[in-house]
């Protein structure tokens, strides 16, 4: 009995893979590849119906998986009911996934990549909820991940620097970290922060496996090394937030710089990712 | 011993076996954790009553200085603390499998139910525990 059930269920979740968009009539590779667009957010009702629109008009060949962090302001509500603007092109599916508590972003993005490895997309992309990043860019940059036959590609703001206003401060502090990040990876790393990243397939398996905790970009850029992946990085422009507080202040700036540089000693010695999954 | 100390000794053993004690009626210590911090503070308490059993212990491990036994009590305090950071570590990496878990299983069940998107506006299946408490 319990064996039906449970492949009425299987058989019910066969039919929603994602299907290779294949709307691009201009002989684009993308035409090929089912994209996912991740989308974490934590207290973005304000933003997320914005981010999605943006996404719907600029990509309207990738889905996109929203996962709200345990926010309290109803922002899976607002996500739901932005899905369902008429104007939304179709045959694209916007998900909304919700955690019942908060995790921080590491456990948000996480989410994403294993929905990402379960579903069987080709490219995830990570796409942050507050509306910093450009949905034109989207584009460009799973592009550059075809392109450049990598595991990764991250969006840098420092390659060709415009329209990102960074405090001194927090410029020398990124900087900092992408110098030790260059130094233990021997590539050449200018924005180890940034949350706008592509990965494929071989990416997306290691991160449903492994994911860091807090501020993770830089760690997973270690992490992706250690199992072998491969990265690069294109230049990108990225906006300040377009309504409410950056989640990042000056103290925590400092903490993220110790904590971040303290994980890329620790990454030195852990023993390299494992296939074991369940267990980070 | 000085009578001061003896006396301070023993009330804090009192204390930290009470304390213990009412943790375990409450069930919030698991039978393990209870076990070790009742040793633990009859542990304590004898030696308070009995500051001869200190003196004898040095004794027998030959120790020069009675007081270096606080040094093996902090060692094993350190243990302690250690081993519960391991398991606060596998506690959190567990919580964060089942929350992710959850999360991916219910929009899963949403499509196959049908989606939480027909239910009226902001009261979405997965929003209500939460939109409740920013309106408390």
């Amino acid at each position: 009995m319990s064996i039906q059930v449970q492949d009425a269920v299987a058989d019910k979740a066969e039919s929603h893979r994602p299907q290779p968009l294949g709307r691009l009539a201009d002989g684009s590779p993308l035409a090929r590849l089912r994209v996912v667009v991740i989308v974490p957010c934590y207290n973005e009702a304000d933003n997320i119906a914005h981010v999605l629109r943006n996404l719907g008009r600029h990509c309207p060949w990738a889905d996109v998986a929203v996962i709200d962090d345990g926010s309290r302001d109803g922002t899976s509500a607002a996500a739901r009911a932005a899905a369902r603007d008429p104007a939304a092109p179709d045959g694209r599916r916007v998900f909304v996934l919700r955690h019942c508590a908060n995790l921080g972003i590491g456990g948000a993005v996480q989410t994403g990549y294993r929905f990402a490895a379960e579903r069987g997309y080709d490219v995830a992309v990570q796409f942050d909820g507050d509306g910093q990043h450009r949905a034109a860019a989207v584009r460009p940059l799973v592009e550059a991940l075809l392109a450049r036959g990598v595991d990764q590609v991250s969006g840098s703001r420092f390659i060709n620097p415009r329209g990102y206003g960074q405090y001194g401060i927090r410029l020398a502090g990124i900087k900092l970290l992408a110098l030790l990040v260059s130094l233990v990876t021997r590539r050449r790393v200018t924005d180890p922060s940034s949350g706008f990243r592509a990965a494929g397939r071989r990416a997306i398996e290691l991160f449903a496996r492994h994911y860091p905790q807090d501020w993770p970009e830089t760690e997973a850029l270690l992490l992706l090394r250690r199992a072998g992946g491969s990265f690069a990085e294109m230049p990108v422009a990225m906006r300040s937030r377009r309504r409410g507080r950056t989640s990042i202040s000056f103290r925590k700036g400092l903490l993220m710089m110790a904590k971040v540089s303290l994980a890329i000693l620790i990454a030195i010695f852990q023993s390299p990712p494992s296939a074991d999954a369940g267990k980070e | 011993m000085l009578f001061g100390q003896q006396v301070c000794l023993i009330a804090m053993a009192a204390v930290m076996l009470l304390v213990t004690l009412e943790l375990i009626r409450r069930r919030w210590l698991r039978e393990e954790y209870a076990i070790l911090w009742l040793v633990t503070s009859l542990f304590l308490l004898a030696t308070g009553v009995f500051p001869a059993l200190l003196l004898w212990a040095a004794e027998e491990l030959n120790l020069a200085v009675p007081t270096l036994l606080t040094l093996l009590c902090f060692l094993f305090l350190t243990g302690i603390v250690l081993q519960y950071s391991v398991v606060l570590t596998r506690q959190a990496h567990r919580q964060r499998r089942i929350i992710q878990e959850q999360a991916l299983l219910r929009e899963k069940l949403e499509e196959i139910a049908g989606t939480p998107a027909d239910t009226p506006e902001g009261r979405s299946a997965s929003g209500q525990a939460d939109d409740g408490s920013v309106r408390r």
